[in-house]
């Protein structure tokens, strides 16, 4: 069989900013030098009094972009998750302390980034931003659904965090993508023994991996979780409640990521709960598919660890 | 109404404007005294003698306070143009208070931009500066800042992205009082040459008495005719007009007991 046709999340940001814009006259786009590689171009030279260029200097442009928010306009600031929350932490806290609506676009998350190395791996940035109040954490899988959680972001009375993979993967959705903040996705469903709940770009070898365990006689379900905070607590419990185990998967330190969000609903309610992701290290430099399966991110590996769990219990 | 009556008005409101800081301050148990008192004059000078920003305006001009720390002398302006009543003025610090120890506009509506993280100021007034430019809009942009953020980098970003985007409706005041929290700021993290600074960042730099009514004023009028952003280097006094205050850094931020709280009224003529 062939292989299906994989596609980067991020190459859908310019030309859904674009499509945005042509019915949002205020909406701007703040870049800090890196557009070509979050995929601006097409908002570039489309709308060019639209897109403010900041240079390498990611506070400033958050400041700006909280001060265009103050005199009406609808700003998005894109760049890689690093150096959007990783440095930009205390000034995106501000634009939430003060109740602004802005939208961060943060690419190239996780082992996204692989060769460039643990430096530039962000593994942390759904921990920094989910401890921030009423922020809004999304994260999208494939391309359809990146586009539909930034038209949905745009239109937030909050700041909300998008976080946009690099990596590339099929598409998971027919369109049109119904996105809505807050709620979760049930993406697969051959029963409620196991339940996986996965991020990003995560999600599609997720799938996989529950469609391997349900030829072999497990009942188990995908949850595309696209929204981190809030989250959707209502239907997490109602799984995990019928569940023999919930598993986390993401593309994140295992700490204050997608497996903590679910640790605090799973310990709230009694429920066990696995949690797949980066251990507790730095990255380095190799190819994503190679990081992956060196932390035990790979499709097989995850099967394992589930089996292993199911033929101990 | 001339300069000279402006400059009159201004002085005579000026002991009430600072005896309310150090009312709010007394009644609160705590905040930042010497560094109200350096910024004051200046804050009455943009809001009420010159600026667009009595509640009756139909359209506002922008103030920033950078220096958020120093809200007691922005409420009591805001006090002095009506947003506020004398009595509000004492919950400062306090549950339930509209009058948050930095400026918050959630709270406070009369407060038109949430500040309070030093570096972060003039980065937030240039984005709503080049937002009003992109609507051909009138309206100004003032900034206060003070020393401390000048030794945040994030303010140098945005001193340089404010003349990249030519930013001519941005007008910027620091309240230079030479004193830190923990000591003079030349000791602290030197911070001189400021004018030749600001100026090789390619903006407008005059360098005034931040005390002296006739050279603010002066100072905002060339600001108004500028063809690039405008820096207004005000030399202050921290604790200006309160003899034990006055340069000394153990007021930056301290609780005013009664004794000397009424000493402090009795300077000012206010007792």
């Amino acid at each position: 069989m062939m292989d299906p046709l994989k596609i980067a999340p991020r190459d859908v940001i310019g030309e859904t900013l674009v499509e945005v814009a042509k019915q949002d006259t205020r909406l701007v786009v703040l870049d800090a030098d890196l557009g070509r590689s979050t995929r601006l171009t097409a908002f570039e030279t489309q709308f060019p009094e639209r897109y403010l260029q900041f240079g390498v200097a990611e506070q400033n442009a958050i400041g700006f972009a909280s001060g265009l928010v103050y005199s009406g306009w609808h700003p998005v600031f894109v760049t890689f998750t690093m150096f959007s929350i990783g440095l930009g932490w205390t000034q995106i806290r501000q634009a939430a302390y003060a109740g602004l609506p802005l939208t961060i676009i943060g690419t190239h998350p996780g082992f996204d980034i692989g060769p460039d190395g643990g430096t530039h791996q962000m593994l942390e940035d759904i921990a920094l931003a989910r401890v921030i109040p009423e922020i809004e954490v999304l994260t999208p899988s494939d391309n359809l659904e990146t586009a539909a959680a930034i038209k949905q972001g745009i239109t937030s009375p909050r700041v909300t965090f998008i976080r946009v993979g690099r990596h590339p993967i099929p598409i998971l959705h027919e369109p049109p993508v119904e996105f809505v903040i807050g709620k979760a996705e049930v993406l697969f469903q051959s029963g409620g023994d196991y339940v996986l709940i996965a991020d990003g770009s995560m999600v599609y070898d997720v799938l996989n991996v529950a469609k391997r365990l349900t030829t072999e006689g497990h009942s188990c379900c995908v949850i595309n979780i696209r929204s981190i905070k809030p989250i959707d607590e209502d239907l997490i419990i109602a799984l995990m409640g019928r569940a023999k185990l919930t598993i986390t998967i993401e593309n994140h330190t295992i700490f204050g990521g997608l497996g903590s969000a679910v640790a605090e609903i799973a310990a709230q309610n009694g429920r066990r709960l696995l949690r797949i992701g980066s251990p507790d290290c730095f990255g380095r430099s190799a190819d994503t598919d190679t990081l992956r399966h060196m932390v035990g991110l790979d499709a097989d590996s995850i099967y394992k660890k589930i089996k292993q769990f199911i033929c101990e219990t | 109404m001339t300069i000279e009556t402006t400059v009159e008005n201004l002085k005579q409101r000026s002991p009430i404007l600072r005896s309310r800081i150090l009312r709010m301050i007394h009644e609160a148990g705590s905040g930042h005294p010497g560094g109200s008192l350096s910024v004051i004059d200046l804050l009455a000078t943009v809001m009420i003698a010159w600026g667009r920003f009595s509640p009756h305006a139909v359209e506002k001009d922008w103030l920033v306070l950078g220096k958020g720390h120093a809200a007691p002398a922005y409420y009591a302006v805001l006090c002095e143009l009506g947003y506020l009543t004398e009595e509000e003025l004492f919950t400062y610090r306090k549950a339930d208070s509209r009058l948050q120890g930095h400026p918050d506009r959630r709270k406070l509506p009369a407060v038109q931009v949430t500040t309070g993280h030093l570096g972060q100021g003039l980065s937030i007034g240039a984005g709503i500066a080049l937002g009003e430019k992109m609507l051909n809009s009138e309206k100004k942009v003032y900034v206060i800042l003070g020393d401390g953020d000048l030794h945040e980098g994030q303010t140098w970003e945005a001193v340089m992205a404010s003349s990249h985007f030519h930013l001519t409706n941005l007008i910027t005041l620091v309240d230079l009082n030479g004193l830190s929290q923990h000591g003079k700021t030349e000791r602290i993290m030197n911070v001189e040459p400021l004018a030749e600074k600001w100026k090789a960042f390619g903006w407008t730099t005059i360098s005034i008495d931040g005390h002296r009514y006739e050279q603010i004023l002066e100072g905002l009028q060339e600001a108004s005719f500028s063809g690039s952003p405008t820096v207004l280097l005000c030399r202050t006094i921290k604790g200006k007009g309160i003899s034990f205050m006055e340069n000394n850094p153990l007021w930056h931020s301290r609780d005013l007991p009664k004794d000397l709280y009424e000493k402090a009224l009795l300077e000012l003529g206010q007792k």
